[in-house]
Formats: structure tokens, sequence, C-alpha cells
């Protein structure tokens, strides 16, 4: 079964509508309705890979700061975006952290690490 | 009372704060302060844990505390003076601060004066929602900070007033928490923020977005029990007959910033009523001589890379005219919002120097051109409220100028 998908552009203000088609092995058949180089590159891309970076918090053990500002190294899947959240809601870290250090490495075997965006001194 | 003689005393540590200090001190200022009421500088940065930030000025994607962290590092690596928990209470036009804190109150004396306290959040009571007044209604930035900062949640079921940026960053964040966002609700009928933020905020957790829709009534009274909504007309009133209420527990209003003046009032600045900041000159210099301004207290911007870079333009200029370097003003040439222009930043040039140019319009539009007096014109595909406008003037343009210029209208026109 063919496909279509629409896509927004966010790369200006403009935010073509971009129009997918894709085959039923879901090559892409037809980028539509664009209105520059970008507007493609992008829905391509997001269409191969709607991938989102994750930023979100932990929790502290023993800070006078309870949370730990953290983000994923690399994009992450958009549909694993929940269960990498469950799973840092068991997560608890100690001071001292430097900015980007790796608070969990792998996280749910989707090859991203999530690293601290943050310092917590000793 | 303790006094204390400075060169440049800039008030706050938020970004704003933070870029006019460490330019003031690399353009050769001595003796640099900032004065920050909070008990760390970043400002609001730190509850902004998103990413998004730095993409114009360091051409990386960083999250807020990792853009203040550069900052707050550099700053400290040039040994700027950065007293914290210590509120500015007066400054007058003679550039005498007066600072409440723990150790009692004192004085600084500066040669220059820096406005960078930021803008603050319009409220509930600001644009008269209906309703009870029970728990559980909060400004976006509130329930930001109960989250990213405190820990806690303010709500299971979530109802967001206005489609500004922070309301729907706070969307996907309560989302995330494992909250149910019901609905986001803008009166205009098109979203208030950026559209990385639409499509990244709203549209990828499927929440409800009602343009041109509004709330009529808040219903509960001990807490928020549901919301009514409405549909309104090309007047933004509403629509009789088209209430629908939504059950919630929390109402979240992103409904707009006011930029922070109270300070600069005392001094004697005077203020836009279209910005609510400071009139300003190419120098980011205000209507008192030595008292600058840059950042949100100007004017809100969108990109916290503009508010780093137009502070940059005030901690300079701060610096030379602390050095008694202060160009002779040969020129004051007023920019004029012409047809479809809200505001410009600065309001005046001398011309003499190469200016940027920040601008918003007032209605969205499509296949526009910006034109700026008989100097510049620049074909712009779309324009919409929620996106600022910039333009770097150069030297050459400037020069095109007739020297009787005294006033240049700005607008924007159909292709």
């Amino acid at each position: 079964m063919a496909k279509e998908t629409k896509i927004i552009c966010i790369m200006c203000p403009l935010a073509c509508q971009v129009m997918m088609s894709m085959d039923d092995k879901g090559n892409i058949t037809s980028v539509i309705n664009y209105l520059c180089k970008q507007g493609e590159k992008y829905a391509i891309a997001e269409c191969k890979f709607p991938g989102r970076i994750l930023t979100t918090t932990v929790l502290t053990e023993g800070s006078s700061h309870k949370l730990l500002p953290v983000k994923t190294d690399k994009p992450v899947p958009r549909a694993s975006l929940m269960e990498v959240m469950y799973s840092l809601s068991q997560t608890k870290v100690k001071p001292p952290i430097k900015m980007g250090q790796i608070i969990v490495s792998n996280i749910k075997k989707l090859g991203v690490d999530v690293i601290s965006t943050d310092e917590l001194p000793a | 009372m303790n006094e204390q003689a400075i060169d440049v005393a800039v008030i706050g540590a938020g970004p704003a704060g933070l870029a006019a200090a460490i330019k003031a001190k690399e353009a050769g200022a001595a003796k640099v302060t900032i004065i920050e009421r909070d008990e760390q500088p970043g400002g609001l940065l730190h509850q902004c844990i998103h990413n998004g930030f730095g993409l114009a000025y360091f051409n990386e994607d960083l999250t807020g505390p990792e853009y203040a962290r550069r900052f707050i590092e550099k700053a400290m690596d040039l040994k700027i003076d950065i007293q914290l928990e210590s509120m500015v209470l007066d400054l007058t036009a003679a550039k005498k601060i007066t600072v409440s804190s723990r150790q009692g109150l004192r004085t600084v004396c500066a040669r220059a004066v820096v406005l960078a306290m930021g803008c603050r959040e319009r409220t509930r009571q600001q644009i008269m929602i209906p309703g009870t007044r029970p728990a559980g209604i909060f400004t976006a930035g509130t329930a930001q900070r109960y989250v990213n900062v405190e820990g806690y949640i303010p709500g299971k079921k979530i109802v967001i007033l206005g489609s500004g940026d922070v309301g729907m960053i706070m969307a996907r964040r309560l989302t995330l928490e494992g909250a149910k966002v019901e609905a986001v609700v803008e009166i205009l009928p098109y979203i208030g923020g950026l559209i990385r933020n639409e499509v990244q905020c709203v549209h990828d957790f499927d929440i409800p977005l009602f343009l041109g829709h509004t709330i009529t009534d808040v219903i509960g009274l001990k807490r928020v029990e549901a919301v009514t909504i409405a549909k309104v007309d090309k007047n933004q009133e509403p629509i009789a007959g088209t209430e629908t209420t939504i059950e919630c527990d929390t109402l979240l209003t992103s409904v707009g910033l006011i930029p922070e003046n109270e300070l600069s009032l005392k001094a004697g600045v005077e203020l836009d009523p279209i910005t609510g900041g400071p009139f300003v000159n190419d120098r980011m210099e205000t209507n008192i001589s030595g008292i600058f301004a840059g950042g949100n207290v100007v004017h809100v911007n969108d990109l916290v890379d503009n508010v780093t870079l137009e502070a940059e333009v005030a901690g300079a200029c701060a610096t030379d005219y602390a050095a008694g370097k202060v160009p002779p003003a040969k020129r004051k040439i007023s920019l004029k919002a012409g047809e479809n222009i809200r505001y410009i930043v600065p309001h005046t040039i001398c011309a003499e120097k190469e200016v940027t140019l920040s601008m918003r319009v007032r209605e969205p539009g499509e296949k526009m051109r910006l034109r700026i007096g008989n100097i510049f014109t620049k074909p712009l595909r779309v324009v919409k409220p929620s996106e600022m406008l910039k333009v770097d003037l150069t030297r050459e343009q400037l020069g095109k100028l007739d020297e009787m210029t005294a006033e240049i209208e700005i607008s924007i026109e159909k292709r």
C-alpha cells in the first residue's frame, strides 16, 4: 500500500506543509509542496528518522539541587521517548557531576547516552 | 552606608547581564560588577532545560543550562565581580545604585549602568479570565520552575491558555512527565510561538490545539475542575453557542511577557509603550546618559542568542562611556514604524556605524517586502508577529542617507 504523509518543515517561519509519498516498501517516491531545498532535505530526513533530542531531569541524592538536567547526546526515535522517560524516572545521581558526564549509557539499547547538561557540585 | 565605586554596573545576571558584563570587561573596563537577586547567575536559563539555544550564536544546539554555563564560566575567567542574593532597590539618573543583601544596604556608584533585568510573565489577572479563583492556575514559567527545578508536577490534567513558546514547551514537558495536556487554547488564528515548537511540542504529542478560541469560564471552588472554552469572532469576542467544557485540574497561562522596568522608571528612563522597554539609540543607551539596556528588558526577544548580541552592544558602549569615550552625536535619526511594523529597536540611530535592527510585524503575511526608507529593501517570503525580523545595516547603506534625514520610515509592503 502506498502511503502519503504530511511533514511541516520547521526550517523557517514559512512552515511548508511538505507532502511525501511512499511506496509499499517505505521508499520515498515523491516530495512536493516545498519552497526551498532545505524543506525537501528536512522532510526526507524527518520521514526516514523522526528523532528528537530528549531533554529532561533526573533526581539527585545528597545535593541541595533536587534535580539535575540531562539530555540525550543523539536523537531518540520519537516512538521511544516515553520509554526513555520511564527508565530515567528510576535514575538517581549523586554529586559531584560534571557537565557532559554520562548519566546512563546506551539507554534502552537505543545507542544513545544520557548526559548531564549542568554540573552538580559536591 | 558602605559605598563602592565601579566603572560598569550591570543589573541582572541572566543571559543579557552576563553578555553585557563580559563584553564590558573585554572592551577594557577595569571594574565590572553584576548585581543579581538570585543565588546563582544564569537567570531563567536554569529552568529552560530544553534545547534550541545557541543555534545562532554558537552554531550549536544547546540546552538552557549549557548556554548559561558558557557565559558563567567566561565571566568567572574574566574575574567579573558577581554580587549574588543582592536586590537593587533604587537607581538614580546619577547612576547611584542602592543594593539590599544579607549584609545590609550598600551603595554602588557606577560610571555607566547596563539594565539587564529581563522580563516577567503576564498573569491571569492581567488578561481578566472570568470564573472562580481556585488553586491550580499557574503561569507557564512558574510551572516550568516547579517541574524542572523544584521537582513538583503542578497537576495531572492540564489546559494551557496561550501558544507562546513557554506554553508549548510546557505542553511537551508535562506530557513527558506523565500528565495529560487536554488542550492548548490560542485566541489568535495562528500560533504565538516558533514553528519548531508547534511541531515538536504540540503535534509530536497529538495535543489538541484550539486556534481562535479563548477561555470563557474557570470552574471549581477549591481546585480547578474544568474550563469552558469558546470560539472567538474577529474582534476576539467569544461567540455564543460555541462553548465546550474541558475537565482539568490545572490551567497554565502563557499569555505574553512584559519587560521588567520598575527600576528604570526610578532613574527617569523613558519607556516605549509598545515594547514596554526603554527607548534606546543604536548604542543601546536610554534617554538617561550613561544608562544602557539590553535584552528582554528592552523588548521581548524570541531567541536568547539575540538577547546576548544586543546586550553585548550595551556592554561595549557602557565601557566607552565609562572611559569618557562618548562619540559626539552629530545626528539622531528616528526610526518610524510604518505599515505592518509594530516596533523597531533601536528607536534612533546616528547612521555613523553599522547597526542591527530588530523589528516585529503586526500581522502575518506572505510575499512581502521590507522597506527601510530609500536605502534598503528586502523581499520576505513570510512575516509573522512571533518571529522577529533582523536586518544588519552597513555603513555603505547608511551612507546613502541624505544629510538632512531626521526620520526613516520602515514598512512591510505587498510584493
